[in-house]
């Protein structure tokens, strides 16, 4: 999907399908292996263990406390799979686009640079992560809870010297306070067409998850 | 000849527009790869220590090897002092201190270092260890002239390996066996130092005035560029 502004509306439609009831969850799941060409950033099955790890606890904590686990691993695991294709599918400056489409060159610049120095922060994250577990392995070190503190003393240290850089950047080029910026989208038919399949998915998962279902009375006939 | 040891048939990786080819034979000894900013020396240099993997070709190596990779951030660093760092590289922690010159220091914090000196830590780590293919990209960086002679001794004395060099910077190297080039993404072997200096197109400047001035270096390294040098002015 090559419209950010499409992208983050589906992304929120079927993140709330997948939440709000099964169906949703299951439905949003299709649409990712149909419209989303079942792209994701979750390249190796460590990493998908690892995420999936924490709903995978909880889930086992709701059976065990009498609640419905499975539905709770299911609606999230499709909420992550949603997330991983958001990561998959962004470009570079997509969110500066969008939040000056959206809230124009102050509010909406601001709120677009923060995210990407963010979401580009989460890029170096990764990468260090991996390059850090390479390095301990060339080293024949076994990773260990004693290492945390000097792994990750490096991580932090780096990352600030990195925010450091940024600011002189942006205080060289005399950022205050928003900027000018114009952006240009690129909106396909297929775009449009799986947007609106996003559409559909949220209000049937409405209707099957009782949403609109308030003290027995049904809000719609 | 040096023995091949690491072999590399039709090796590619594509990123984006950028397709990188590379055939080639690395024996024991010091390899420098040079090339322009963006030809892919870095991609070939973790190809060759096998972070990434070719999209396409092989990669054939003779018998068991130990490989390490230097960049230019320290992502190896597990302590928290200069000790214990020195005690993770399964070596003899004291001959690590002492090769980096950091006699007196080992209790001192990691972090408190200077960037020479965490870079020195590793460099003496590394090439006091046993490795069979050690690729050090840009070793030169936050180094002072004194350790960069420094780094320069220690690999003179360890050239029963593969050293892959992978620097911009040619007025600090030590004794080179083979010049190779990357060429916007091609490798091409330049051949043994220093037959090959003479037909070196992409030669850098200092080279090039010498080669002019009719005084071809015997080698690269900081010394005998030196003495061609000295050679020029009498």
């Amino acid at each position: 999907m090559q419209d950010p502004r499409i992208r983050l509306v589906a992304t929120i439609l079927l993140s709330a399908a997948a939440w709000i009831s099964l169906p949703g969850a299951v439905l949003a799941v299709l649409w990712w292996l149909v419209c989303g060409k079942a792209r994701t950033s979750i390249q190796t099955i460590r990493s998908l263990i690892l995420i999936l790890m924490v709903p995978g606890v909880m889930g086992l904590a709701a059976v065990w406390s009498g609640e419905d686990g499975f539905s709770y691993v299911i609606r999230i695991s499709a909420v992550l799979i949603i997330a991983s294709w958001m990561y998959a599918e962004r470009y570079p400056g997509e969110l500066l686009d969008v939040g000056v489409w959206f809230l124009g060159t102050k509010t909406g610049f601001d709120l677009g640079l923060i995210g990407e120095l963010s979401m580009s922060s989460l890029d170096t994250l990764a990468r260090e992560t991996d390059r850090i577990s390479i390095a301990l392995r060339q080293k024949e070190t076994l990773l260990s809870p004693r290492m945390i503190p000097a792994v990750f003393s490096g991580i932090l240290i780096r990352q600030l010297n990195l925010a450091q850089e940024r600011a002189i950047l942006l205080t060289l080029r005399g950022y205050t306070r928003g900027g000018m910026h114009c952006p240009f989208f690129f909106s396909p038919r297929t775009d449009w067409i799986n947007g609106a399949f996003s559409c559909t998915i949220f209000l049937y998962s409405l209707i099957a998850g009782d949403f609109f279902n308030i003290a027995g009375s049904t809000f719609i006939v | 000849m040096n023995t091949p040891l690491i072999r590399l048939s039709g090796v590619g990786r594509k990123k984006g527009a950028f397709t990188l080819h590379a055939d080639a034979e690395f024996g024991s000894g010091v390899h420098l790869l040079t090339g322009r900013v963006g030809s892919g020396k870095t991609t070939l240099g973790e190809i060759l220590a096998g972070i990434v993997e070719p999209d396409f070709g092989t990669i054939q190596c003779t018998g068991e090897r130990r490989v390490m990779l230097l960049q230019d951030t320290s992502y190896h660093i597990s302590t928290m002092t200069v000790e214990e760092e020195a005690g993770s590289w399964h070596g003899d922690a004291g001959n690590i201190i002492r090769i980096a010159g950091l006699c007196g220091k080992e209790h001192a914090d990691l972090f408190t270092l200077s960037r020479g000196e965490v870079r020195r830590l590793e460099l003496a780590a590394i090439l006091s260890g046993s490795y069979d293919l050690i690729v050090l990209d840009e070793p030169w960086a936050g180094l002072d002239e004194e350790a960069r002679r420094w780094v320069r001794k220690l690999i003179d004395t360890h050239a029963h390996a593969i050293i892959v060099i992978i620097s911009h910077d040619i007025t600090s190297l030590p004794r080179i066996d083979q010049l190779w080039e990357m060429d916007d993404g091609v490798l091409r072997q330049l051949g043994p130092v220093p037959a090959c200096l003479e037909s070196w197109t992409r030669a850098p400047p200092l080279i090039r005035y010498l080669i002019g001035r009719g005084e071809v270096p015997s080698g690269l390294s900081r010394e005998e560029l030196e003495e061609a040098v000295c050679r020029i002015h009498g």
